[in-house]
């Protein structure tokens, strides 16, 4: 792509003729634009149109197919010194840049070699965490980091992130602690069962639900039965297993309280 | 795209390009046929930014050949079709 700072549009006049010089129609509706969303909307206008073409050659003997595309476009680019935004040109108005867009095909095998691994359905998006400013996320985006597996994968580099970010963005264990809280608000934990049983001859307490482990944190979960601190022995999604050696229920209720993780504390009553 | 626009979706300006079949409809078996085409044109293009900051595109080819006191904006497309092996 490239930008060419040029003067007025090339509006095919030709001849001597004298012409009126253009009054400016503005458009209240014509806004600017980011180029991500202009490339989103000219790639998808462009995959209906092969897919088209494709159902077409599904009778034809001899189809053919889009390969490479430019797109000279006239626009006005405007800095407002945290972004670039364009507004397209509008009929009469001069001085507009050229800006060029020029997509070829791509298999998709280069695709998958070259292209960072689309987000799976549990990625936390860096741009959906509300306790993040404004600035830190335009600041991770910029390096690359957009999601929890960006981050996982700069900080597997060694990359100093503040540094790399202008220390406009957290390091990475406070992000670390924002994407599992958001994870978790996402991952509700729920109980469903708590019953007593006897597993290696030793009495244990299994707590059955859902998205009850589902984060690693160093010292979670911790369970404490009627106040007293309880081995966890298993932590799993659908089952936790903890000590209750020596436990006897009691004619009252008894209080189970466990922290799964730094976010979430679950607290219950068991009752005979 | 609003229902009175005159102006059309870039898909189909680069459906109707690409669409060369009916140049082989009569064509014998063993006839040359188009390998590769090129279409280099202008192109009328309006953008509509909604609220969320979605783009939408509308297009359609020059309307007007004569010079009038406001021209529309021309932006240039080429299109590189060729035959899908």
């Amino acid at each position: 792509m490239t930008i060419q700072d040029t003067s007025a549009p090339d509006l095919g006049t030709t001849g001597g003729a004298a012409v009126a010089r253009p009054m400016a129609t503005v458009d209240e509706r014509n806004r600017a634009w980011n180029l991500k969303s202009f490339m989103d909307s000219l790639i998808v206008e462009l995959d209906r149109a092969q897919d088209v073409l494709a159902v077409k050659g599904l009778t034809r003997p001899v189809t053919y197919t889009v390969k490479d595309v430019d797109v000279d476009l006239r626009c006005f680019p405007m800095y407002d010194g945290r972004q670039v935004r364009f507004m397209t040109a509008q009929p009469g108005q001069e001085g507009s840049s050229g800006l060029r867009f020029s997509l070829g095909s791509i298999s998709a095998g280069t695709i998958r070699d070259s292209a960072p691994p689309p987000p799976e359905a549990d990625d936390i998006r860096i741009d959906t965490l509300e306790d993040l400013g404004e600035e830190a996320k335009e600041a991770l985006a910029s390096v690359g980091v957009r999601n929890g597996r960006d981050l996982k994968r700069i900080a597997d580099r060694g990359v100093d992130l503040r540094t790399a970010t202008g220390d406009k963005s957290p390091d990475y264990s406070d992000l670390a602690a924002l994407i599992t809280k958001a994870t978790r608000k996402r991952l509700t934990p729920r109980v469903e069962t708590a019953q007593l049983s006897v597993d290696d001859k030793r009495l244990v307490l299994h707590v059955d639900g859902q998205n009850l482990a589902v984060l690693t944190a160093q010292g979670y979960p911790y369970a404490l039965l009627d106040g007293q601190p309880r081995e966890v022995r298993t932590a799993e999604r659908e089952r936790l297993t903890l000590d209750a050696t020596g436990f006897r229920p009691r004619s009252g209720p008894s209080r189970l309280s466990v922290a799964l993780d730094p976010f979430t504390v679950i607290t219950m009553e068991l009752t005979r | 795209m609003a229902w009175d626009s005159p102006l059309t979706a870039l898909e189909q300006v680069v459906t109707a390009c690409a669409d060369l079949e009916q140049v082989h409809a009569d064509a014998a078996d063993d006839a040359l046929r188009l390998d590769r085409v090129v279409v280099g044109m202008p192109l009328e293009l309006q953008t509509r930014t909604t609220d969320s900051g979605e783009v939408t595109l509308e297009t359609s080819p020059p309307r007007q050949a004569l010079p009038t006191s406001v021209m529309p904006a021309l932006h240039r497309i080429r299109l590189v079709v060729e035959v899908d092996r």
